[in-house]
């Protein structure tokens, strides 16, 4: 595979999850519209807008090895956390 | 008991800023009724002389002429009350720690044979300069151990040593009245390993009191002017090497060569790394070599540099032809590579049972080591027909220690932490779902994951994506494909309340081993060649439901098995130490104190010196 079509597919990956941040995000606003029991009933079906309990956007796909200092990485990895709140 | 006094030599030679720094320091953290300051001004041309004068706590002794870091120092250990120990402290040292005074002189008197106490010197930007030094034979270059590690408060406890830079010396009275001061066989420059090997010698350890940390600015001596550090350096080396090169070729009692991988982020090489260092502690003079390349199931080439120099030295050593003895460390699948007259096959694996291919090579051995009786046991069970010897790793306790210092969560959060490769062994999926479903959101509970995956054809992104884990459940955070230095590792699990190792099985398992010895609480399957190490008074055993065979990507055969760790225990297991952190705690402390009482790489090569000697005795 060239790097052109590499960088394609990248490109089309990155739109691809904005897209479904975006829907997830039109979903909780139309869930915080409804009624409580429809809500509800919306909210069994999964955690679909909720922020997800890992944090994966500052993930490096790269399978090599990134030589890091720990003390920098744990600050980082710190920050980006997810809350206890944000379910 | 009174203390015994200490004379602090400080010698000078112009640079006043810089001892002028050091005086203020002393000055500010010592209690200077139990020292007196003794300034040796060695022929300053600048404002030293007069700036000396003024300072009425310091006693000064002033020389005409530059006479040399020696001679210089000699003279301020002459101007000592003949009852006082001596300090010999460089004028670019700066303190900033209380206590630094009587935490060296309890390291020079906690034992009738301590004649020479030195501490940590760290630079000024933090990284740690020294925490002892050694002299290979080889070269005759001595080399200072920890220089230049970031300093995460490793080589904190007291330990011997066979020198320390004289950057910081506490000298006992007993050892200067027996081998005298610094031989003037020296202008500068090996002078203070010298006086180490004169001490040893008459009787006399060295040893470096981790409890104090120094700041050494490395100015002020000749090393700042290159032609004249060069001349001094060689003509000290010459001199050294005529005292002492072939005293120091006769500390090794054995010879070895020794066929593995070192320049690779594997376990292997990790704990080759670690052996290398200790057989050469324990005087046995290895030989590397390296195993693997063309032809081999790793057909990669290695690096010649280990960015070690002491490793480069090693794998410099020529072991010859036919060695008397060689070990092969690595998968059983290169014993054949083994070029001894004596030829010993050392390894491991995860399961049950040991590859056709491993035991018939192991057969064409004339022993073989393994970490564990549950290795051992596997070899047999799978028609082993030579002699196989329990050999364990072990774990460096001076960067693995419950005083490393990590980065704590700001939060709070109680941090469980498990370290593996994205492998099916390792029961990821398992521990990430367990873990989800044990804890709620807003539970003050984190799990960190570090991961390493090397395989292009694994997108771990997606397989965690896959799991759909509850975003109400417990929060998971990770750290992929990060390489850390590994002297720093002992910060990643400081940072951590609890350490999880929910695998199928383990060869030996050296995170969980480096876990326990950083004081943590772990929990970990209670099956594998771990079980060597980990038991119930010092862990949390984690329940398996079974065996299952093993089918991973992996040289396994037919029939062999592995572990089935039971995820309602797990869940049990991480709430239990969640809920009872003091408990866990105390698990974890006794774990750390096993590790050092036990489990160190001293042990493990004091373990090969054993079978060096049985299989010398033999005439192998």
């Amino acid at each position: 595979m060239s790097d052109d079509e590499l960088e394609r597919l990248r490109k089309e990956g990155a739109e691809l999850r904005d897209l479904v941040r975006a829907l997830s995000a039109a979903l909780v606003r139309a869930a915080a519209v409804l009624p409580p029991e429809a809500a509800l009933a919306l909210g069994r079906g999964g955690d679909a807008g909720a922020e997800p309990p890992f944090g994966l956007e500052n993930w490096d796909e790269s399978i090599e090895m990134t030589r890091a200092d720990v003390a920098t990485e744990l600050e980082l990895l710190w920050k980006r956390l997810p809350s206890r709140e944000s379910a | 008991m009174t203390p015994r006094r200490a004379a602090i030599v400080v010698l000078c030679w112009n640079r006043w800023e810089l001892t002028r720094r050091c005086l203020e320091t002393l000055k500010a953290h010592t209690d200077l009724e139990e020292a007196a300051v003794i300034a040796v001004d060695n022929g300053s041309t600048d404002e030293t002389p007069e700036r000396l004068r003024e300072i009425p706590w310091v006693r000064v002794v002033t020389l005409a002429s530059n006479l040399g870091y020696v001679r210089g120092n000699n003279a301020g250990i002459a101007a000592a009350p003949k009852d006082a120990d001596v300090v010999l402290l460089n004028n670019d040292v700066e303190i900033h720690q209380d206590g630094w005074l009587g935490a060296l002189r309890e390291a020079a008197h906690a034992s009738p044979d301590v004649g020479v106490a030195g501490c940590r010197l760290v630079l000024p930007d933090g990284r740690l300069l020294h925490a002892g030094t050694y002299m290979l034979a080889d070269t005759l270059w001595g080399q200072q151990i920890g220089a230049l590690e970031t300093d995460v408060n490793q080589y904190e406890r007291t330990r011997d040593v066979e020198g320390i830079v004289f950057a910081c010396a506490y000298l006992r009275r007993e050892v200067l009245d027996r081998i005298g001061p610094l031989s003037e066989s020296f202008h500068s420059y090996f002078e203070d390993t010298d006086f180490c090997l004169r001490a040893r010698e008459a009787g006399f350890r060295t040893v470096v009191c981790g409890a104090v940390t120094l700041v050494h600015r490395e100015h002020g001596s000749t090393s700042d002017e290159p032609d004249t550090f060069e001349a001094l350096f060689q003509a000290s080396r010459k001199t050294f090497g005529a005292l002492w090169g072939k005293k120091l070729e006769a500390r090794y009692r054995h010879e070895l060569s020794w066929q593995s991988i070192l320049n690779f982020p594997t376990g292997y090489a990790m704990s080759c790394r670690e052996i290398l260092r200790a057989c050469e502690a324990e005087g046995i003079r290895v030989a590397y070599t390296y195993v693997y390349g063309p032809g081999t199931p790793f057909p990669a080439r290695e690096d010649d540099d280990a960015r070690d120099y002491f490793l480069n030295a090693v794998s410099r050593r020529r072991s010859g032809r036919r060695p008397p003895v060689s070990v092969v460390y690595g998968q059983g699948d290169v014993f054949h590579r083994n070029k001894g007259r004596h030829r010993v096959g050392y390894t491991m694996l995860e399961v049950d049972g040991i590859p056709r291919e491993w035991v018939r090579q192991a057969n064409e051995m004339d022993e073989v080591w393994v970490p564990s009786g549950f290795n051992r046991d596997a070899f047999l069970a799978s028609g082993l027909k030579k002699p196989v010897h329990v050999v364990p790793l072990g774990v460096d306790i001076d960067h693995f220690h419950p005083g490393i210092r990590g980065v704590r969560n700001p939060a709070g959060d109680f941090v469980f932490l498990a370290n593996f490769e994205w492998v099916e062994r390792k029961r990821a999926d398992m521990l990430l779902k367990v873990f989800n479903q044990t804890f709620r959101r807003r539970d003050a509970a984190v799990l960190v994951c570090k991961i390493i995956n090397v395989n292009w054809s694994t997108n771990v992104r997606a397989q965690i994506e896959a799991l759909a884990l509850s975003a109400s459940g417990g929060r998971i955070a990770f750290l992929h494909n990060r390489e850390f230095p590994y002297h720093q590792l002992g910060a990643l699990y400081r940072s951590a309340d609890c350490y999880v190792s929910a695998g199928r099985g383990e060869g030996w398992d050296m995170p969980l081993m480096e876990a326990m010895a950083c004081g943590l609480p772990t929990i970990a399957t209670d099956w594998g060649a771990h079980t060597e190490f980990v038991h119930e008074g010092i862990s949390y055993p984690l329940k398996i439901r079974g065996l299952l065979p093993a089918g991973a990507r992996a040289p396994y055969d037919e029939g062999v098995r592995w572990a089935d760790p039971d995820p309602e225990h797990l869940a049990h297991l991480l709430r239990h130490v969640f809920e009872h952190r003091e408990e866990a705690a105390e698990k974890g402390r006794r774990a750390a104190a096993e590790m050092a009482a036990k489990w160190t790489w001293n042990h493990a090569a004091r373990r090969i010196a054993e079978r060096l000697d049985a299989i010398g005795a033999r005439g192998g």
